[in-house]
């Protein structure tokens, strides 16, 4: 798939391109000792001292002048490697890239201050380093103050401040230093929430002129910033185009796996199932999970989804199904099974299981397996993340029972929201009413 | 804003070299304040350190080489021992700049793993921070020399405003020599070690606490492939002997180090691209 190909030949030239790689790759070399770099240099070619590791192949992509442009793709799939290439701190092996502008990184925030100069130096040296001469930071250097908010600190040694103080006075310089091109990572998610918004809001002010990258891994985030996604995985780009459809298509392989993306690039609708078998969209455990139990009966696969959906995926508001595929070993006589859904910081928000809905299931036979399935009327109005799954299944009563396979984090699912809740969950379907109830009475 | 690509042949001419140099000078002034500072901050003699530091080594010095090996320069007329003292000193001052840069060279880059990998920076001014650093503590060793002069000889001698006219070619040669250093340090951490030890044996091969006639001849052309102690021993004729230089091996002084520093120049612009790869 040509990662460029959003240009179509009617599209209007009007607005520059300021950044097109083409064929760009990145290989890092890993030698076994320092000094086999040196030795390689004069073998040239004719002998090889170091493995490759591609972090990145064959981008090819060009970003426009004003363009506010997402990259998402799981971890170590080339994100960072991309970002750094633009940023010019990593130089690409193979491939031409071409970049109109001063480009101001996010990425590695206060990376190169010199720990022992004060706040003020590293003001200095850090805009001279970005090419800006000592009367132009001069003349931004109250802004940049103001903006950071250190107050007396910035005459101390900056190895003296907080991570946070660190940070703000980083980002201040780097949005001050007027780039063309301005390159964003999540983990600017720093300092404290006033901080954080007014990061996000000189970002957004900034998109509004500017040319912005922003690699984040929160695809409500990408969805609502970006006019365009890139999605990078292992090592290629993998879809370039309107936020939705690359996110979706995004959420669909990190939650269904390979084939699902495949699927769904082919026909072209999400709800599309060539066979509805009853085991379709069921996802193995991970050995990883934490676990424990007798295991008379074995959790082998879960699937989560709302009706007709993507499994993994929850819409808010919508009926759906937490399914567990278990075989029995040994016989049950009094099977009862639950689940626990937590969220990042591990708070239960959700919990059921067959005995609290008085759901009696009749014995499993030794050597059977069954789909085991909760049916949720309307999934509640979860803000938008990830949420871990635990499941269970136990023999016995609610109050005396022995635990046959107990999976923590067994399964992590995405919650979309209907809109943005209030607190930690709201009710899909609120409405609203005003009636007048007739003026005061003096 | 940086240039790519791997050309660097373009910094064999000298003016490209010292325009390059230049055009990082905001970012060089800080730092080569904060390397001068940074040596003796938070201690409660701060700066007076930089005074008392070469001054109690001297006293170490002038007692073990004057006193006790009872060494003369060979002066006319009589000799004491604050002479003494001045002489060595002068040879230390001029060995420091050398010294002090070239052991500071291999960990020049090696130490600073963030600005190779994480931002765009210009790698090129680390050594010669390391360098100016060490001339403004010349600087103010050069100082108490004068006062120390003319305690002594209730002189100084004219000469000693050629003085920089032999520091240049010194400053020049040290500088190439850390740049090969910083660049190879990154790959072969041996150098780190290798060089102090070397530093050491130079200060002792060269003529700092005796004269070079002090030298049996058949051993003077180890001093005369030693650069730094032709460099020492110039220094100290126009700054204590009050004796003009000898301009022939001056011009070729200035030549030899500035191939020097375009060699040691070339060597890292062509191999910091590979810094990345192994720190």
């Amino acid at each position: 798939m040509g990662g460029a190909g959003s240009g179509g030949p009617g599209e209007p030239v009007d607005r520059e391109r300021v950044i097109a790689g083409s064929g760009l790759g990145k290989c890092y070399t890993i030698y076994q000792a320092p000094v086999d770099r040196l030795k390689q240099s004069f073998w040239r070619r004719r002998k090889v001292l170091y493995r490759e590791f591609w972090a990145l192949r064959e981008a090819s992509f060009e970003i426009r002048k004003g363009e506010t442009v997402g990259v998402i793709g799981s971890n170590g799939s080339g994100k960072s490697t991309l970002l750094q290439l633009i940023a010019g701190v990593v130089r690409p092996t193979e491939g031409v890239l071409n970049i109109r502008g001063r480009v101001s990184a996010l990425l590695e925030l206060g990376a190169g201050f010199n720990t022992d100069c004060t706040g003020r130096e590293n003001v200095f040296m850090n805009g001279a380093i970005m090419g800006l001469s000592q009367g132009e930071i001069e003349d931004r250097y109250d802004d940049i103050l103001r903006f950071a908010d250190i107050g007396p600190f910035i005459d101390q040694p900056v190895k003296t401040y907080s991570s946070g103080m660190y940070v703000r006075l980083a980002f201040a310089v780097a949005v001050h230093v007027s780039p063309d091109i301005l390159l964003v990572d999540e983990a600017l998610a720093v300092g404290d929430l006033r901080f954080q918004q007014k990061c996000i809001a000189r970002i957004r002010e900034f998109c509004e002129r500017g040319t912005v990258l922003f690699v984040s891994h929160d695809p409500a985030v990408v969805k609502e910033l970006c006019s365009r996604v890139l999605w990078v995985e292992g090592g290629r780009i993998r879809g370039d185009g309107p936020p939705r459809e690359v996110v979706d298509r995004y959420l669909a392989y990190v939650y269904e796996g390979e084939k699902a993306d495949a699927a769904r690039r082919g026909s072209g609708s999400p709800g599309h199932r060539a066979s509805e078998d009853i085991l379709d969209g069921f996802r193995p455990l991970e050995a990883v999970c934490r676990q424990f139990g007798d295991r008379r009966v074995v959790i082998e696969a879960l699937r989560v989804r709302s009706r007709g959906g993507t499994a993994g995926i929850l819409h808010s508001g919508e009926p759906c199904e937490i399914s567990l595929y278990c075989r029995a070993a040994e016989s049950v006589d009094r099977p009862v099974a639950g689940f626990v859904l937590r969220d990042r910081l591990g708070r239960e928000l959700l919990a059921d299981n067959t005995a609290l809905l008085r759901q009696d299931i009749p014995p499993f036979s030794k050597g059977a397996g069954y789909v085991l399935t909760f049916h949720l009327d309307s999934w509640p109005n979860l803000r938008e993340d990830e949420y871990s799954l635990t499941v269970a299944v136990a023999d016995g009563g609610l109050t005396d029972h022995v635990q046959c396979h107990y999976v923590h984090d067994a399964l992590v699912v995405r919650s979309l929201p209907v809109r943005m809740p209030g607190a930690l969950l709201s009710v899909a379907k609120t409405g609203v009413s005003l009636q007048e109830v007739g003026g005061v009475r003096a | 804003m940086t240039p790519l690509g791997n050309a660097v042949l373009p910094y064999a001419n000298p003016v490209r070299l010292f325009r390059h140099l230049w055009a990082y000078r905001d970012i060089i002034r800080p730092m080569t304040r904060r390397e001068i500072a940074g040596r003796y901050r938070g201690s409660w003699l701060g700066f007076g350190w930089s005074f008392l530091q070469p001054l109690l080594m001297l006293c170490v010095y002038t007692f073990v080489f004057s006193v006790v090996f009872e060494i003369r320069w060979g002066m006319p007329g009589e000799e004491t021992r604050s002479a003494f003292a001045i002489a060595l000193f002068m040879g230390l001052i001029s060995f420091y700049i050398f010294s002090e840069t070239v052991n500071a060279a291999p960990s020049a880059v090696l130490s600073n793993p963030n600005l190779v990998k994480r931002v765009v920076f210009p790698l090129e001014v680390l050594p010669l921070v390391r360098l100016l650093g060490a001339f403004v503590q010349a600087f103010f060793s050069l100082i108490i020399l004068l006062l120390g002069m003319i305690v002594v000889f209730g002189a100084v001698p004219w000469t000693i405003v050629l003085l920089p006219l032999v520091w240049l070619p010194l400053g020049l040669f040290t500088l190439g020599l850390s740049y090969f250093l910083a660049s190879v340090g990154v790959f072969i951490r041996d150098v780190g070690a290798l060089t102090s030890i070397l530093t050491t044996m130079l200060l002792f091969l060269s003529p700092i606490f005796y004269p070079l006639a002090a030298v049996p001849a058949r051993f003077h052309f180890i001093y005369r492939l030693n650069p730094v102690a032709v460099f020492v021993e110039e220094a100290r004729k126009v700054a204590v002997w009050g004796v003009l230089p000898d301009w022939i091996w001056l011009a070729f002084a200035g030549l030899f180090s500035l191939s020097v520093l375009i060699f040691g120049f070339l060597w890292f612009m062509k191999s910091k691209n590979a810094f990345a790869d192994v720190l």
